[in-house]
């Protein structure tokens, strides 16, 4: 996603680059079209005048004596200009440049191209003949010893004289006439296309700019956005742990202020037991079952103590494989003792997590626990463990415990993270594992779910951390 | 054969007069009872026991502090020293520093049985 951000914008420019590089090219043609056009349009205005002049002082005369008019100066003064007057049967009834009078258009000029050319000719000197106004541009052979191919550009138009209609025709060296149309061409070219390629590069400048003023807008959006959710994280743990600061220190002085008691009762029952050796079944009985009740008060103590003490954590990076493979090994035999097979689907390499270990292990501990005690005639608990990272969420490791007991009882599923609240109670069950669970869970940035398995009998608690 | 003198400080009186009635029922031990934690040292200096039972919440004076006086005592610094407590966090080691953290703890409550195995595991080892 991501990645194809990072890229749009220079496929944008590289597309832009290439559309503007073809419109160049086009408006390169386009604009050297219009200045030859331009050229011609002067070249033939030039022949026009000239032969308005050679019209004013006949055909006949020469158009070197012509050199008191500007405009013959003006032709006279351009190098490699021929100026050639022809019949409407296109005979050469004037040749500036050289004597060519009485020689055929056609015939002339036919000795001085290649075939390929010859096309341009015939229809150019059909042209004039036809009384048209026009131009050609033709290559010809120059008349050196090693003749090169000059290109020619040639304008012609008819011209009248009494009622006898001619044509004139004015040659020219391309590149003498395109040379400073085509340079200026060439020079408003690379200046228009230097202009392009600036407003291109400002374009994309601009463009790059605002993208990563906007990148850098997202970035900051994004890491104000995590920073906020770290905070809301970072400040519900810390109300948390000041809740279970308080937790802490109530349990801390009930545990006392409960357990020294039950010390002495503990004691004075020893004490009891050693005086009151008698065979009264009943006696032996009732201190017995004080014995039993003091154990079960000092569970409750004991499970609140250990609710209490999530208050801090020792968090170092851990495998979560290790520490569920740890508590398997702490409760093996009971595991083997209650009939209970594990399957274990472990993700290999799985990311890393910073966690309290001690603390997790506790988690899993009860989490099983609870599952031997769902099923009391045996079963199956089957532990998944994977990362995911779901589309713009964080990466997280999840741990899938299953089992085949007799799964959350009805009615008790949104009781079973309050403390003191136990479907264990014939079994010595405090109410207080679960809400320990949940609070170390909380504890690090985590969630806990647990549910009835559909479609078949048990729970299975899912256990997610961020990695 | 020589009765081991095992002192308790502990401010639990009837506690502390059952442990004492119990643990000298077994005719294996000499138990001297102080409830004042501030006595403990003068106590232990008289009594010269082979083992101190140290309550750790005290209202006088807190058992990590009656450690350290018998730690600094010549007389009295080799003497074992078992804490007692009613609560056993991390939360309470870490506050309670290292003078709590190096000994054994046997917690409340405990039996008869469990007392005396704690006692013999201890006796004679010299922890600080």
């Amino acid at each position: 996603m991501r990645i194809t951000r990072t890229i749009i914008p220079y496929i944008v420019i590289v597309i832009i680059l290439a559309v503007t590089g073809y419109f160049s090219r086009l408006n390169h043609n386009a604009f050297e079209k219009a200045m030859v056009d331009q050229a011609q349009t002067q070249l033939l205005i030039t022949a026009l005048s000239e032969a308005q002049s050679i019209e004013r002082h006949s055909y006949n005369t020469e158009i070197s004596a012509v050199d008191t008019s500007g405009l013959v100066k003006h032709i006279d003064d351009l190098e490699r200009v021929q100026v050639l007057i022809v019949d409407d049967d296109a005979k050469i009834k004037h040749s500036h440049y050289m004597n060519y009078i009485g020689e055929n258009l056609l015939t002339l000029l036919k000795g001085k191209i290649s075939n390929p050319e010859w096309l341009k000719l015939n229809s150019m000197v059909q042209k004039i003949k036809n009384g048209e106004q026009g131009t050609a541009i033709i290559d010809f052979f120059s008349d050196d010893v090693n003749p090169n191919i000059v290109k020619t550009l040639l304008a012609f138009a008819p011209i009248h004289h009494g009622n006898t209609r001619y044509s004139i025709i004015v040659a020219m060296e391309y590149d003498v006439v395109a040379e400073p149309v085509n340079k200026n061409a060439r020079d408003n070219i690379a200046f228009g296309g230097f202009v392009l390629f600036m407003f291109f590069v400002l374009a994309a400048s601009i463009f790059r700019h605002q993208k990563k003023k906007a990148d850098e807008l997202q970035n900051l959006y994004s890491a104000l956005e995590n920073e906020h959710i770290k905070l809301k994280t970072t400040q519900t743990q810390l109300i948390q742990a000041e809740k279970m600061g308080i937790v802490g220190k109530l349990s801390s002085g009930v545990a006392h202020e409960v357990k020294n008691p039950l010390m002495i009762i503990m004691q004075g029952i020893e004490y009891l037991k050693e005086k009151l050796k008698t065979k009264d079944e009943d006696v032996s009985m009732a201190l017995k079952d004080i014995e039993e009740a003091v154990g079960r008060a000092d569970n409750v103590v004991r499970g609140l103590l250990d609710f209490a003490s999530v208050s801090k954590l020792v968090a170092t990076p851990e495998s979560i494989n290790l520490i569920l493979d740890n508590s398997l090994l702490l409760m093996k035999n009971l595991l083997d003792k209650n009939n209970i097979k594990i399957t274990r689907n472990f993700e290999e390499n799985i990311p890393y997590i910073i966690i309290d270990k001690n603390k997790i292990q506790q988690v899993f501990l009860n989490i099983i626990l609870n599952s031997v005690d769902a099923m009391p005639g045996g079963g199956d608990i089957i532990i998944r463990t994977y990362a995911e990272q779901p589309q713009d969420h964080e990466k997280r490791v999840i741990v899938q415990i299953e089992d085949t007991g007799t799964g959350i009882p009805e009615g008790a599923a949104e009781k079973i993270f309050e403390p003191f609240f136990t479907t264990k109670h014939s079994r010595g069950g405090h109410g207080l594992g679960l809400p320990m669970v949940k609070n170390i869970i909380e504890m690090h940035g985590g969630k806990i779910n647990i549910s009835n398995r559909t479609g078949g009998k048990g729970t299975v608690v899912i256990v997610s951390f961020k990695a | 054969m020589n009765k081991k003198k095992i002192l308790i400080v502990d401010d639990e009186e009837k506690f502390t007069k059952y442990v004492k009635l119990n643990l000298e029922s077994t005719g294996k031990y000499e138990v001297r009872v102080e409830n004042k934690g501030s006595h403990g040292l003068e106590a232990a200096k008289a009594f010269k026991p082979d083992l101190i039972l140290l309550d750790v919440m005290m209202p006088d004076m807190d058992g990590s502090e009656v450690a350290a006086q018998l730690k600094e005592e010549e007389s009295c610094k080799n003497i074992p020293v078992v804490f007692l407590t009613a609560i056993i966090t991390e939360q309470e080691i870490d506050e309670k520093g290292s003078d709590i953290g190096g000994h054994p703890f046997i917690a409340k409550p405990i039996n008869l049985k469990n007392l005396i195995s704690g006692i013999e595991q201890n006796m004679g080892n010299n922890s600080k």
